[in-house]
């Protein structure tokens, strides 16, 4: 059977279908937890935005244009959603990042090449190279980690991303670069000063 | 592209391991990485830091978070309905909101006429000096945010202050040497509203001064912006020695219109200005009082003298120098020049 589209499954539920609204979240739950859990770095407020996020989504039913997308649109709420998170608690990231290399003048990605990043990594256990992950993540300016996540993580193509943000596609994708270049330079500073130690 | 930028991953590369390149060229740049050395270390260190970031792609839903958003959901009623333009109410809508609006006119006319009444008798004065810094306020909330987008940009690119390039055929005055490309000041400035580091065109207009903000859908076909009037302010001469974001936190970054040079075209001899008198020193966007400077470490202040750059160096020139061309910049890490 064909599964319905987002845009019909919000026009069902806003005239009055009961359980469509359910097929919408069951299909972005792991996304929408995912997102915020990234970007805010803390699982009872993703929780908590998670659930902020659809009820919104749910009141505002009635404004969504359906001749648009759906997804750029919950996810635009998402960001949203997010940045006021932050804003409010100051934008201090939760999760702090003691070892070095969080410096963005440090030395390039490129220029760091020299060091054996794969040996240092497979020293990591894998949790513990997740968790340092998710830390180096929370630790990046707000800009660059929520465009890693919409680009990275959430797989979003660049044109969806440069709606939900309000930039040109260009900018989408220069940016997205350099959020990639950022997390490398977090991480290969660390990869090499475990080598070194 | 910045110099700083030089040193990051090959943008390809990224490219590829984003999943963005079709497979076709997907199979050209790996031809091109068995073939380059530099670039195979690069893809090498790339598949790590890729590999790194999958091994957080999995976070597990909380126990219990779907059921608690379908009860929040029901608690919360049917989907409000939203009155579309094509609605039979609009009509009743539209017809009471104008009638409203008639019996406001109404009021409005009492209210400005007494208030009018009562600033003539009362306090003409205390009302433009409200007003005034009122005025000022929004200067330096538009000047707090240029900040913040200054500070996006250069946590972007390796501290790097928005610039766009400058070389030896280079001149930020007009000028009608044929060999010289002119690159007014206020170009490096455009990079923020360009790049969507700041989204508000009119963040660039001091509410002082009256100009015309930017227009929005003509921001991404230029290069710079489209008439004088559309930035009201003065960017750290990028010509000479360029700072970065970790140089001196006070030096001063963004201020009010420089009231020596209009469009790179300098309106009055230095030499001949007194300095001593703030309503020729001063910018002119606020009468001469004096302006609203930002700093590298995104604080503004209000200053009613010239003199407030590191060590009371003037803001609005450049040490030792007296007659401009367009091509002199700061040769000192602490020496401020300001300008459009």
């Amino acid at each position: 059977m064909e599964l319905k589209r987002d845009e019909e499954l919000l026009a069902e539920h806003l005239a009055g279908k009961v359980g469509v609204f359910d097929t919408l979240v069951a299909r972005y739950m792991d996304g929408l937890y995912g997102f915020f859990k990234r970007f805010v770095g803390n699982a009872t407020a993703a929780d908590d935005l998670v659930q902020e996020t659809l009820l919104q989504v749910h009141l505002a039913a009635g404004s969504f244009d359906p001749s648009r997308s759906f997804k750029p649109w919950l996810y635009t709420i998402a960001a949203n959603k997010g940045r006021d998170y932050m804003r409010a608690r100051g934008r201090r990231p939760m999760q702090s990042l003691d070892s070095a290399g969080g410096d963005s003048d440090g030395p390039s990605p490129a220029a760091q090449l020299e060091g054996d990043a794969t040996t240092a990594t497979e020293q990591l256990d894998s949790r513990e190279q997740t968790e340092l992950v998710r830390r180096m993540i929370a630790q990046m300016p707000e800009h660059l980690r929520l465009i890693l996540i919409l680009g990275y993580y959430q797989k979003l193509p660049y044109a969806e991303i440069a709606e939900i943000l309000g930039i040109p596609v260009g900018t989408v994708k220069s940016r997205l670069h350099s959020a990639v270049n950022h997390f490398s330079r977090l991480w290969l500073a660390h990869t090499n000063a475990s080598t070194s130690e | 592209m910045s110099a700083s930028q030089e040193h990051d991953f090959d943008p390809r590369l990224l490219d590829l391991h984003l999943g963005h390149l079709a497979t076709a060229e997907q199979a050209e740049l790996r031809r091109l990485i068995a073939d380059d050395p530099a670039l195979a270390a690069q893809d090498e260190a790339l598949t790590a830091v890729f590999r790194a970031l999958a091994s957080a792609q999995e976070e597990r839903v909380p126990d219990g978070l779907t059921a608690r958003v379908t009860a929040r959901v029901r608690s919360a009623g049917p989907p409000p309905r939203v009155v579309r333009p094509t609605d039979d109410l609009t009509e009743t809508v539209e017809g009471t909101r104008e009638r409203v609006i008639r019996l406001g006119n109404l009021r409005d006319i009492v209210a400005v006429a007494a208030l009018i009444v009562l600033a003539i008798g009362v306090g003409v004065p205390g009302l433009m000096h409200m007003r005034e810094r009122n005025l000022r306020m929004g200067c330096s909330w538009n000047l707090a945010q240029l900040g913040h987008g200054v500070q996006q940009y250069a946590t972007t690119f390796n501290a790097s202050l928005p610039f766009v390039g400058w070389g030896g055929q280079n001149s930020w005055q007009p000028s009608n040497d044929p060999r010289l490309v002119t690159i007014p000041n206020r170009r490096h400035i455009y990079l923020l509203l360009q790049q969507a580091y700041v989204v508000d065109p009119r963040l660039f207009v001091c509410p002082s001064q009256g100009g015309v903000p930017m227009p929005i859908d003509a921001i991404e076909r230029h290069n710079d912006f489209i008439e004088g009037r559309n930035v009201s302010y003065a960017y750290q001469n990028m010509a000479g020695l360029r700072p970065s974001a970790n140089d001196n936190p006070r030096l001063p970054i963004l201020a009010d219109e420089n009231p020596l040079f209009d469009d790179g075209l300098p309106l009055f001899d230095a030499r001949r200005l007194s300095w001593g008198e703030p309503a020729q020193a001063n910018s002119r966007a606020h009468g001469g009082a004096g302006q609203n400077l930002l700093t590298l470490d995104g604080s503004v202040i209000w200053v009613k003298t010239p003199f407030s750059g590191i060590d009371g160096d003037n803001i609005w020139t450049l040490i030792d120098v007296t007659e401009y061309t367009g091509r002199e910049g700061p040769a000192s890490p602490t020496d401020s020049h300001l300008l459009k």
